[in-house]
């Protein structure tokens, strides 16, 4: 597999943990088709760009906010809920929020969401049944990771040209839960392009 | 000018061939290398090396338009968010901030860049025009998004 130098640059630790290439660049933010680390971990690429901001796509019944718990409220009513490691479960999805906090520096990851006012939320990653990871890197491609630290990245003053910050709060669903919620994004979908179409 | 600035500025245009013959960086005193700068005739003292003006000239033609300046700074501005899913990291870029700093002469090779490129230029135009002309119940459905700007645009007669 020829390496992939953009992503090698942005995370210094990528090619030593490992990675494959699953998918090709999906373009520019707006571009029809893309969609980002957010949308990838949600199962729900169909609505392009996730961000909580008055630009991105988010879920109607959550308060937007760019902040660590505003993300972990809007994937507990996607059915995860908050545990403690990131080793594969049987039975068991996981996600992983990447955060970075504000300073820029690696710094200790609080240990309740109270602690995390300080900190911006950056990244997502999904886990796959082998126990590894997947990601979307912006606008680029779509990789699968064997660590979470592969993408740990803190800008230029440590050696890296982007900015993940380090994995911070860790998610599960159960199996049963998942087929359920991706029942419902899929009626949702068709919702919405019944709708468009009129 | 404070002395030292002076000394400084006679290292910038100073001929070498006069450092060279009176020793000039060699004298004790900054005072003493300042007040020979003085005695100088003005032809000698500024001597401008032919080479940087030209490439001042070339980069100064580069930017002197609007449109090369935008395509120059969104060009970098992409080449570093190309990774980043954020978009509050890619409106808070220093480049993108560049980019708004231009003002409303920008708004236009925006909108002709949003239609054809896709880029995220929502919050720059929002910022420049402080409107927003989508629905709000459209954020995050970019197709809306754009042709609402794009429509927008077409109607003020800027595209």
């Amino acid at each position: 597999m020829p390496a992939l130098l953009h992503l090698e640059i942005g995370f210094p630790k990528l090619a030593a943990a490992g990675y494959e290439k699953t998918s090709e660049a999906t373009g520019p933010a707006l571009a029809p088709g893309s969609y980002n680390c957010i949308a990838w971990a949600a199962e729900d690429t169909h609505h392009g760009f996730w961000w909580p901001n008055q630009y991105g796509y988010w879920p109607f019944w959550i308060k937007r906010e760019v902040t660590i718990p505003c993300f972990v409220k809007t994937f507990h009513s996607l059915g995860y809920r908050i545990c403690g490691h990131s080793r594969r479960q049987v039975l068991f999805h996981k996600v992983v929020l990447y955060a970075i906090h504000k300073s820029h520096n690696p710094m200790p990851v609080p240990t309740s969401l109270a602690g995390f006012t300080e900190w911006q939320p950056t990244h997502m990653a999904r886990q796959l049944p082998d126990g590894s990871w997947t990601s979307k890197c912006g606008e680029k491609e779509d990789i699968a990771h064997f660590t979470l630290d592969a993408l740990e990245s803190y800008g230029p003053v440590h050696g890296a040209r982007d900015e993940y910050g380090c994995p911070v709060i860790y998610m599960r669903r159960f199996v049963v839960v998942t087929v359920i919620v991706r029942f419902g994004q899929f009626l949702h979908r068709i919702y919405e392009v019944i709708s468009d179409n009129n | 000018m404070a002395t030292a600035e002076a000394i400084e500025s006679v290292g910038m245009f100073y001929p070498a061939k006069k450092v060279r013959e009176k020793n000039f960086y060699h004298r004790s005193s900054p005072k003493k290398q300042y007040t020979d700068w003085c005695r100088l005739k003005t032809a000698d003292r500024i001597v401008v090396d032919s080479s940087v003006v030209s490439a001042i000239e070339q980069v100064k033609a580069v930017d002197r338009t609007v449109e090369n300046r935008f395509h120059r700074l969104a060009e970098e501005w992409s080449a570093s968010v190309g990774n980043v899913s954020s978009l509050t990291a890619m409106a808070e870029h220093p480049k993108y901030r560049e980019i708004i700093d231009l003002g409303w002469d920008v708004v236009p090779h925006l909108l002709h860049d949003l239609q054809q490129n896709h880029r995220f230029w929502f919050p720059a135009l929002t910022e420049i025009t402080t409107i927003q002309p989508y629905d709000p119940r459209d954020a995050g459905n970019s197709k809306r998004m754009i042709d609402a700007w794009i429509k927008w645009g077409k109607r003020k007669q800027l595209i």
